[in-house]
């Protein structure tokens, strides 16, 4: 038997690989903004392979296959109902599997990620657990309704979309910058 | 019994045609997803509002409307991808009702060109065309006036009305069903 390679973490050299695919795929996007192709192969592995995005942000059913674009969140086709009721400018909602994606939505979307947007609901107290939903009446449709429609939701959008606009005046996606902190805690430091 | 009810209904049903009540249509009702459609129709039928989901595939009901009048109104699934599909429910089509978001400015002009190619199709070359500017009761939401130019409705060859509307409570509605109930009865 041969020497025993040095073991190497796959799961890691795999990731690298998938984030520079994934970069070239939006880089291509990028030069021909007409294409508007569906989400890209390794931009969907990519996607999936987020913190929090096996599960729908609003009622935690598995596989969400509908996005919430403008939160950067994955959520199942029932609470994508939910999301279009909100009219396109609070949440504009796009089918990760029947839907044309441009490059700045994908980027969004790689950006964002149901983690991020759960762990910013949560320092604001808008979780469906948290104490000011504890209101018999209100089914759980109503909270995710309502809690989109506070201002802390309106300055998540709102720092997304600044965001992802300097990230794509910078030139070419690398990939999301490794333990960036959640956004709140960078304006703390800051 | 079966075979009386049937042949009451055929009788009955050319006996309104002679009479020149109760004509059935065919109606396709198209836009982008999320323009409305599957409330519009719901709210047509049942006169109140379903929390609706993304359409995949498409929903048929019949309409009664102002009893001398009855819609077969098929709704279907405006997703991107779902949008190849639409050529296969052209067939026997009397109008169209095309139902844009009017908060959605950014994609007026997809809403645009997917109704440009409506009109080219052969198949609807005569169809009444019926737009529904909907959700007029959102904040910076275009007027039905000023749409109609975006959409290039004016270039239109197609008998085409453009109605403003809120689906989620009624507005509208009758108006644009209306004017289109009147169309329709004008032709042949």
């Amino acid at each position: 038997m041969g020497p025993i390679a040095k073991p190497v973490s796959p799961q890691s050299a795999d990731a690298i690989s998938l984030v520079d695919i994934a970069c070239a795929e939006l880089e291509e996007l990028r030069n021909n903004p007409d294409s508007y192709p569906s989400f890209p192969h390794a931009c969907k592995a990519l996607l999936l392979d987020m913190d929090g995005n096996l599960k729908c942000v609003d009622c935690g059913i598995q596989n969400p296959e509908w996005a919430a674009v403008n939160y950067g969140a994955l959520v199942c086709i029932n609470c994508s109902g939910q999301h279009r009721s909100l009219g396109v400018n609070n949440s504009k909602v796009r089918s990760i599997t029947m839907d044309h994606w441009n490059h700045d939505e994908i980027v969004k979307m790689l950006e964002g990620g149901n983690r991020q947007l759960e762990t910013f609901f949560d320092r604001h107290s808008l979780l469906p657990t948290s104490d000011k939903f504890l209101v018999p009446q209100l089914s759980h449709d109503n909270i995710s309704f309502m809690r989109y429609k506070t201002k802390a939701a309106l300055f998540y959008r709102q720092h997304l979309d600044h965001h992802i606009e300097d990230l794509i005046s910078r030139g070419p996606y690398k990939g999301r910058r490794r333990k960036r902190r959640p956004l709140g805690e960078q304006n703390k430091t800051k | 019994m079966g075979a009386a009810a049937s042949t009451y209904s055929l009788f009955s049903s050319v006996f309104d045609r002679l009479l020149g009540g109760n004509k059935e249509y065919r109606i396709l009702m198209l836009g982008l997803d999320a323009a409305g459609k599957t409330t519009l129709l719901y709210r047509l039928k049942l006169g109140e509002v379903e929390h609706t989901v993304p359409t995949i595939g498409f929903n048929v009901e019949q309409v009664q409307y102002n009893n001398k009048i009855s819609f077969v109104v098929w709704d279907v699934g405006g997703q991107d991808r779902l949008r190849m599909l639409w050529r296969h429910y052209y067939e026997n089509v009397q109008a169209l009702i095309f139902v844009v978001d009017s908060a959605d400015i950014d994609r007026l002009d997809v809403a645009k060109s997917e109704l440009q190619k409506l009109v080219a199709a052969e198949e609807l070359k005569d169809a009444i065309i019926l737009i529904f500017a909907n959700k007029q009761d959102l904040p910076g939401c275009v007027k039905a006036s000023e749409m109609a130019p975006k959409l290039n409705l004016p270039a239109m060859k197609n008998q085409w009305f453009i109605q403003p509307c809120v689906a989620t409570d009624g507005q509208g509605l009758c108006e644009g069903l209306d004017w289109l109930s009147d169309a329709l009865s004008k032709t042949k």
